[in-house]
């Protein structure tokens, strides 16, 4: 083109032409500025809803590093928690006078060897750790020493500040921060994730007094273990949960297998008569039975090679009240005869005894029930054997016959405020008022008089299940149980409380059952967490209250008759 | 005409350059400042953090109840020391000294009186406690036996060292009484 330029000669022509092109080039770089421009104020006016998410989400503020979330209890209180600790390593080679650095040592953190230090502080390497985890005290004392050379590596611990207050629920982490059991292992990626502090359904002062009530008992019948369950009966939650013997979850490496097996949710056991509040249940609701029908209990049953017996004889025709009152094996086996395996193994499933529980722990045993239900069978789950279950089923299922016959799955998250609670119904309200009824009959008048508390309304079952050992039953190896709803004509809560192999004593009259052993650490429980949950006492003869708990169904006419010709 | 604009040029350039640099340096300051800001924050934040760690360890329950039984008059609370306001008995004004309750209709009427009395008497909110009792001193008088529980419930009720006549007075202004 140039050439052309010089070849016309002609300046005008020249002229024209670069104005043109300048005018062009100064288009283009217009338009493109304009293109910026246009850019600039679409990013920094007009501005998409998405954009603005992306730009508020880059947080200013600091915020401390957690390697997991703690744990808390239901009121907010610290059950578990990471800290940075600081663990002191040394560089030899920066250590002028090993003997000197190893006494000032010495005088900070005595638990350590002076010899051992020097040889530490004198060997040829650059790196040797001295002492792992220490507390800030000790971190500040070695600090002030100035000595040159010493350093500290920061590691996340887990401490769990109540020691083994609520072991089995929570667990415990590995070295790694890993999960390796209760919470800590079933939310460990959650734990990892989040920031909030994950809160339980436990309440540490519940937690306590059952703690303490029951290594009372253990040791006062000198039982193997036990132990013990407080249960919200309208909620499903967990408030307390204790097994015993128990382990420190800040050293688990110290606890024994015994000490760590959950006896609660993991242990599956046959509990024996406590059984025969669902038997009553299922009697009343599906009508095989009424409050007035009556069994002839006057000999024991004798069926294949087994004999079914009564542990209080009263040998004569029982009417219901009464087969539960004196928790009779013979007036239960033969009204689970009534009922039929199936209607019985229906509504054992629909209130939760033939699968593991809901809870949150991956300790959980799975029942064990027989694989054909015979009618032996059936007869002998009427009263709690040839079924075994955890005690936290027992719990929830009891939760479910009395509360008005709803069950909702155990929990042992808090659960929010006005947040729906999940439930089935499995009993109609007026069989739960019948099982309410007689729960506070066993504990007025019946075998678990021990666990009555004055003015909070205990009602309860007894149990007392010998221990299955290699296929045959012991009879000194007993499980005794006790489970007690209060204030019973409008339960709040479920307490459950369990002996493993408590031996007889003078105070009992040689006896190890759970009327005896069970049923007064239930009481006595049952008096001390009331008043710390808010729970005021009630007037046990208000008329109100006396006549939700009297029994509908005195004995009839017929049975009157019955029982007349039996003697 | 040309040298005007360029000084103008030149001014604005100087100085939107100047303004730039100042900005610049004002963000680096406290773009440090922020930084040192949030590393405060992050150790305060940690300091928190172990506190809260050893205040959970300094009040396990059975820690607590070991101290309060060694230092303090305390025992768990019962249920037979709860009680609800009606089931106290009806308080009855105290007789004139000139022996004007010979009118036995009068008793609503001073009854009342009494009560409007109180009401509007410039009674303080909470009477003062008694003052802090040291280990060496002998024990105060107290009529109810504490019911402080051992464990903390939500309200602790104030009774130590108050007479029935004072609780009676705060429930007939509306306060006391189980919760």
């Amino acid at each position: 083109m140039t050439t052309r330029i010089r070849m016309d000669g002609a300046g005008k022509t020249a002229l024209e032409t670069a104005r043109s092109r300048l005018l062009i080039g100064g288009g283009l770089i217009a338009a493109a500025f304009l293109a910026v421009g246009i850019r600039l104020v679409d990013v920094s006016i007009i501005e998409t809803p998405e954009q603005t998410r992306i730009a508020s989400h880059r947080t200013v503020a600091g915020q401390m590093r957690m390697a997991r979330a703690d744990i808390v209890d239901r009121n907010g209180i610290l059950l578990a928690t990471s800290l940075g600790t600081a663990s002191l390593y040394a560089d030899p080679h920066k250590i002028r006078n090993p003997q000197r650095a190893a006494r000032k040592l010495i005088g900070v953190l005595p638990e350590l060897s002076e010899a051992e230090l020097v040889a530490q502080l004198s060997s040829d390497r650059s790196f040797v750790w001295l002492d792992r985890n220490l507390t800030p005290r000790e971190q500040y004392d070695v600090n002030r020493l100035g000595v040159p050379g010493l350093d500290f590596r920061y590691e996340d611990h887990r401490v769990y500040p109540n020691g083994t207050l609520g072991a089995h629920v929570l667990g415990f982490t590995g070295v790694d921060n890993l999960g390796l059991a209760g919470i800590e292992q079933s939310f460990d990626e959650n734990l990892k994730a989040r920031r909030e502090p994950l809160p339980l359904s436990i309440d540490i002062r519940v937690q306590e007094i059952l703690h303490r009530e029951l290594a009372a008992q253990i040791e006062k019948f000198s039982a193997i273990g036990g132990g013990g369950i407080v249960l919200d009966a309208n909620t499903g939650e967990i408030v307390s949960l204790v097994s015993l013997p128990d382990f420190d979850p800040n050293d688990p490496a110290g606890a024994d297998e015994d000490a760590r097996f959950n006896r609660m949710t993991l242990g599956v056991y046959e509990l024996g008569s406590v059984f025969k509040i669902f038997n009553h249940a299922i009697a009343l609701e599906t009508g095989a039975a009424t409050m007035s029908s009556a069994y002839d209990a006057s000999e024991p049953i004798r069926i294949a090679r087994f004999t079914i017996n009564d542990f209080h004889p009263e040998n004569r025709w029982l009417n219901l009240p009464e087969i539960f009152k004196y928790s009779s094996n013979i007036g239960s086996a033969k009204m689970a005869l009534d009922i039929g395996a199936q209607t019985q193994k229906k509504f054992l499933s629909d209130l939760g005894m033939l699968r593991r529980t809901s809870i949150e722990l991956p300790e959980q045993g799975q029942p064990m029930y027989p694989a054909t239900w015979r009618e032996i069978n059936t007869m002998t789950i009427a009263y709690g054997h040839g079924i075994a279950v955890s005690p936290l089923h027992l719990a929830n299922a009891v939760a479910a016959v009395v509360n008005g016959g709803i069950l909702h799955p155990a929990t042992l998250i808090r659960r929010a405020r006005g947040a729906a609670i999940p439930g089935t119904r499995i009993l109609s309200a007026k069989t739960s008022r019948q099982m309410r009824q007689l729960l506070r009959l066993v504990v007025e008048d019946g075998t678990g008089r021990n666990a009555d508390t004055p003015g909070y309304l205990v009602g309860g079952k007894t149990g007392t299940a010998e221990k299955q050992v290699g296929g045959r039953y012991r009879r000194k190896a007993l499980i005794s149980s006790f489970v007690a709803a209060f204030p019973i004509h409008a339960p709040r809560y479920i307490v459950v409380a369990m002996l493993d192999e408590p031996k007889g004593i003078k105070d009992s009259y040689g006896f190890a059952t759970g009327g005896w052993t069970a049923a007064p650490v239930v009481g006595r429980i049952i008096a001390r967490i009331a008043p710390v949950m808010g729970i005021a006492p009630f007037d046990e003869q208000a008329p109100q209250i006396r006549h939700a708990l009297a029994i509908d169904a005195p004995a009839t006419l017929e049975q009157r008759r019955r029982r007349v010709a039996s003697n | 005409m040309r040298r005007p604009a360029t000084i103008v040029l030149l001014t604005l350039a100087s100085g939107a350059g100047a303004a730039l640099f100042h900005v610049s340096y004002d963000v680096a300051e406290l773009d440090d400042r922020l930084a040192t800001l949030n590393r405060q924050i992050v150790a305060d934040q940690e300091t928190v953090h172990v506190l809260r760690a050893e205040w959970s360890f300094l009040n396990q329950p059975a820690r607590l109840e070991e101290l309060s039984g060694r230092y303090l008059d305390l025992r768990p609370l019962n249920g037979s020391q709860i009680a609800d306001a009606t089931a106290l008995p009806v308080r009855l004004p105290v007789p004139n000294k000139d022996g004007d309750d010979a009118d036995r209709q009068g008793v609503p009427r001073t009854a009342l009186a009494a009560i409007t009395a109180e009401l509007a008497g410039p009674q303080p909110l909470l009477k003062p406690l008694p003052p802090a009792r040291s280990p060496a001193r002998a024990p105060v008088r107290t009529t109810a036996r504490s019911v402080t529980p051992l464990l903390p419930l939500a309200k602790p009720i104030p009774v130590v060292g108050r007479s029935l006549d004072d609780v009676l007075a705060d429930l007939t202004h509306g306060r006391g009484g189980p919760r």
